[in-house]
């Protein structure tokens, strides 16, 4: 017995027009016709880690995974509202820059931008439709969303950093490749916080040598380098040139967005290991920024905290490498949906 | 026979995201909304073993942490913000700060107004 589809409603043609590509475009439409299907089936998500795609195969995974997460979260807006209009087409994320300039949190006036009643049903999911079709995985795209069901009357970008590093990697403003991106990660290597040890007072010389000296014997070991701390100011550390290369190797495993991510994280804390061990599940984000700020925890142990400066800064350092991370570990895990139709 | 793989930090983990997208504040309920209930069902779907499809031994745990960290900073942050915002004093109260007070505003069809500023000594 079959079950009764709903019209083909061509959900994808805006995507499908996007990619050029046949195959992709016959693989759409076999999405397509498989979700379209009335929810009397079972849905086992099939999780395949595919970091090292080559380029065609990632277009078509991203493809089919973008098309996967719409549908998923269509459906959701289909069961909150029974007229599910037609998508709208993809629209860069200059538009919300637009909509946004004064910073209210106007819906309407993203609504006239983008024909689409969706956005005035807050009730179940309140992200850019335009971002729907484009981001990498469905865990991404709540989070995002999340955000922006958080703000209240005006839009504060500084605190949703997951959409603004959605928007970099979209954008591209700088229009980076990816292995311009890790030679600006690799140069944080060179001038890497935990490399640089203090020789007196001798407490501050007993923590530095618990944490960092551990984080780097870790790194030494896990990933095959071989880098060397300094005490003095005028001698570097020393970082092999095969240290190096072994660290160019392992970000090339992440693609340009998990890199955007990457990069973002470095920057905040001006280490690239401290990273390293955090993405790597060795450190959670809160041990992560102490660490950096090994000197001035000390000095706060001693002299005391003051919460407009050194709490700001700790909550600032903190959200910005959870976001970078989240960001790495959320783009780097390739989902894809599959459904098994129960057969009467 | 597998063993299961008990986790002592995955019901303080899933409370402290979830008390956190409360704070966070949604338009509707959180338990009605897709975030929430994408957090529980990872949770669940990963209680049995983490080590699914070859994640590592605490992965999942790790990126909860991170988000509840993330979650967590960014209200911190902004409530921080908030208390601290700073910015300046209006001309009233900067004026009482000398013993001064400011004459009344003048009305959108100004009368003669006597600009008598009192001194209290």
């Amino acid at each position: 017995m079959r079950t009764s589809r709903r019209p083909h409603a061509a959900p994808h043609t805006d995507l499908a027009l996007a990619t050029a590509d046949r195959t992709v475009r016959r693989r759409l439409a076999r999405w397509s016709r498989l979700l379209s299907i009335e929810p009397n089936v079972d849905v086992d998500r099939v999780t395949t880690r595919g970091r090292a795609l080559n380029d065609a195969a990632a277009r078509a995974q991203a493809a089919v995974v973008a098309a996967a997460s719409t549908a998923i979260i269509r459906r959701w807006a289909a069961n909150t509202q029974p007229d599910s209009q037609r998508p709208p087409g993809l629209a860069s994320s200059r538009c919300v820059a637009l909509a946004t300039r004064r910073h209210r949190r106007s819906y309407r006036r993203l609504d006239k931008i983008i024909n689409c009643s969706w956005l005035q049903r807050r009730s179940f999911l309140s992200l850019p439709v335009f971002l729907l079709p484009i981001l990498p995985s469905e865990a991404l795209a709540l989070a995002i969303a999340q955000e922006w069901d958080a703000q209240k009357k005006t839009l504060r970008m500084d605190h949703m950093r997951l959409t603004g590093l959605a928007f970099t990697a979209i954008d591209n403003p700088l229009r980076l490749d990816t292995p311009t991106i890790i030679k600006q990660i690799i140069d944080y290597l060179e001038t890497d916080t935990v490399f640089f040890m203090a020789s007196e007072p001798d407490k501050l010389v007993e923590l530095q040598k618990l944490h960092w000296g551990e984080l780097l014997k870790w790194s030494n070991e896990t990933f095959g380098l071989d880098v060397r701390p300094t005490e003095s100011i005028l001698a570097g550390p020393v970082i092999s040139e095969q240290s190096r290369l072994m660290m160019e190797r392992h970000l090339a495993s992440y693609d340009r967005w998990a890199l955007t991510g990457y990069q973002y994280a470095v920057e905040a804390v001006k280490s690239l290991i401290i990273i390293l061990a955090t993405v790597a599940h060795r450190l959670s984000v809160e041990e992560a920024v102490r660490i950096a700020a090994l000197e001035q925890l000390f000095q706060t142990e001693t002299w005391g905290k003051v919460e407009w400066a050194h709490d700001i800064e700790h909550h600032d350092l903190c959200s910005r490498v959870a976001a970078g991370v989240l960001f790495v570990h959320l783009t780097s895990n390739r989902e894809s949906t599959t459904k098994t139709i129960a057969r009467a | 026979m597998p063993v299961v793989e008990k986790s002592v930090r995955a019901i303080p983990l899933i409370r402290s995201i979830v008390s956190e997208l409360r704070k966070a504040g949604t338009t509707s309920t959180v338990r009605s909304t897709p975030y929430y209930k994408f957090c529980v069902g990872q949770l669940r779907g990963h209680q049995l073993t983490q080590k699914l499809f070859c994640k590592g031994p605490n992965e999942v745990e790790h990126i909860g942490e991170t988000y509840s960290t993330y979650l967590r900073s960014t209200r911190l942050l902004q409530e921080l913000q908030y208390q601290y915002k700073g910015g300046e004093r209006d001309i009233e109260k900067t004026a009482n700060l000398v013993g001064l007070t400011t004459t009344a505003k003048p009305k959108s069809t100004p009368k003669k107004v006597d600009g008598d500023e009192k001194k209290t000594e």
